[in-house]
């Protein structure tokens, strides 16, 4: 008797208990959470993450814009303020059409290189209803170079000064702290200086970015020449750095052994060698504005 | 046996008030300001999802925090969701009590009443009476509140440099229909 009295009194028990808690329980039986695609937001923190882009764009309606600087070689001394003295510097803004779509421009004094470009992005990391691993985006720009030619005697057409690039950027959000991004990219120059070098050079790219606290990131990028005549004489791209996000800004401090600021400037055109201690100071300042 | 009995008849009288009639969100916009100084951040969300249960006039209302849309930029969503109410941790703000008035369902009619419950959010819960205006009529009945909720009861922390960007009071504008679900 004892026995299914303590029985019953458990199974009351646990009725009451349900009761007290059913509405929540309730709730998801009634309304249940809806079987959605979720999409993965804040893959990187900007649509730069170092030299090169990242798999985010402007969303809409956004205007990005960003001021960047790379200062000369540390191993050039004191004389220069170990590369202080000389910067290499690009501004561009990324506006964006829609939040898959968004157009970009730029100018640079390296090779007073103008570039334009667009961004797609063409599969969005999801899980719920659709699972995909990653975010793909594409990019296809232009860049010209506006430099005056060096010799006189010669005239080059205007197509001499054009190089293109596609790029596409496959990008993962591991979690909260670490993403990664693999980036394939082809440049195509029309003109290059000597007949050594390719006019059609490829690369793949090899980023990534580590939350150390909400406002630190650690980041880094590589992109490494496919072997050529330009992978021979030219140095693969390798720049670390930390982002630091202040709420409306970030920013970005970096050493990178490239000059250039556009694609077509530092994959294939890096001459600095990391062993030599080619390796210079940059940063990136990138603000948005909205005009929702 | 006797005691069976009781169970018995306890357990009946469970599950009437079980089967009993609620009403179900049909419809609902969650709407959030934070008015600061420099800034001002506003997003909304109708995903939010409820029942009111008219026999013991008890509720509960929930919203997923990812769903907020809005904000001034992409960036600002990320900051929402990973840095202040981290909602990869802490999904839903829920608020889940009961109404203090004896309404009655049936009578059509405009209400002032309090919810009396417990708010929760960032996983910290609140014990909390909020006003709520009823616009009832047959089978639906119409919810409007206006309340604020102060970022340090939830131990949601600002870093002090944005002090100036976002608001120490949050200010929740909710619509919500529901609808009269019969079993």
């Amino acid at each position: 008797m004892k026995k299914s009295t303590a029985i019953l009194f458990i199974i009351l028990f646990s009725f009451i208990n349900s009761i007290a808690q059913d509405l929540l329980s309730m709730l998801d039986s009634i309304q249940p959470v809806k079987n959605e695609i979720i999409y993965e937001e804040g893959t990187f923190k900007s649509i730069r993450l170092i030299n090169g882009y990242t798999s985010e764009t402007a969303s809409k309606k956004e205007l990005v814009f960003s001021i960047s600087h790379r200062f000369g070689d540390v191993n050039q001394g004191i004389y220069d303020f170990f590369g202080l003295d000389q910067s290499t510097i690009r501004f561009g803004f990324e506006y964006g059409l829609n939040d898959m779509i968004d157009l970009g421009i730029g100018r640079s004094n390296y090779q007073k290189l103008y570039d334009g470009f667009i961004k797609v992005k063409l599969m969005r990391q999801s899980s719920g209803k659709r699972n995909f691993p990653v975010t793909i985006t594409l990019l296809e720009g232009i860049s010209i170079n506006t430099l005056e030619w060096t010799i006189d005697e010669v005239e080059y057409p205007f197509s001499a000064r054009i190089n293109y690039i596609h790029e596409l950027f496959i990008a993962r959000k591991f979690n909260e702290k670490l993403s990664l991004q693999l980036s394939p990219v082809i440049i195509h120059r029309n003109m290059v200086e000597t007949n050594e070098n390719q006019n059609t050079v490829g690369a793949i790219g090899l980023g990534g970015r580590y939350k150390i606290t909400n406002r630190f990131t650690a980041v880094c990028e590589y992109y490494y020449l496919l072997p050529g005549n330009t992978a021979d004489n030219f140095n693969n791209s390798l720049a670390i750095g930390i982002e630091i996000d202040t709420g409306g800004h970030v920013f970005q401090i970096h050493i990178t052994n490239s000059t250039g600021m556009t694609e077509k400037a530092f994959i294939p055109e890096t001459n600095g060698k990391w062993v030599d201690g080619d390796i210079g100071l940059g940063f990136n300042i990138i603000r948005l504005f909205s005009f929702k | 046996m006797k005691a069976i009995l009781i169970v018995l008849i306890g357990f009946f009288q469970i599950s009437t008030s079980v089967a009993q009639d609620m009403y179900v969100v049909s419809k609902a916009i969650v709407d959030f300001t934070s008015d600061a100084p420099f800034e001002m951040i506003e997003a909304e969300s109708n995903k939010l999802t409820g029942i009111l249960k008219i026999s013991n006039r008890s509720f509960v209302f929930r919203v997923p925090i990812k769903s907020f849309e809005g904000f001034n930029s992409s960036l600002q969503k990320t900051h929402f969701n990973e840095n202040y109410m981290e909602s990869a941790k802490f999904p839903y703000a829920v608020f889940e009590g009961e109404i203090i008035e004896e309404i009655n369902f049936n009578y059509p009619g405009t209400y002032t009443i309090r919810g009396k419950g417990s708010l929760t959010t960032h996983g910290v819960k609140q014990d909390r009476i909020i006003n709520c205006d009823l616009v009832i009529s047959t089978n639906k009945i119409k919810v409007n509140s206006k309340f604020t909720v102060l970022l340090e009861d939830h131990n949601i922390k600002i870093p002090s440099v944005l002090g100036q960007k976002i608001a120490k009071e949050i200010i929740i504008d909710i619509e919500i229909e529901l609808i009269l679900k019969k079993d």
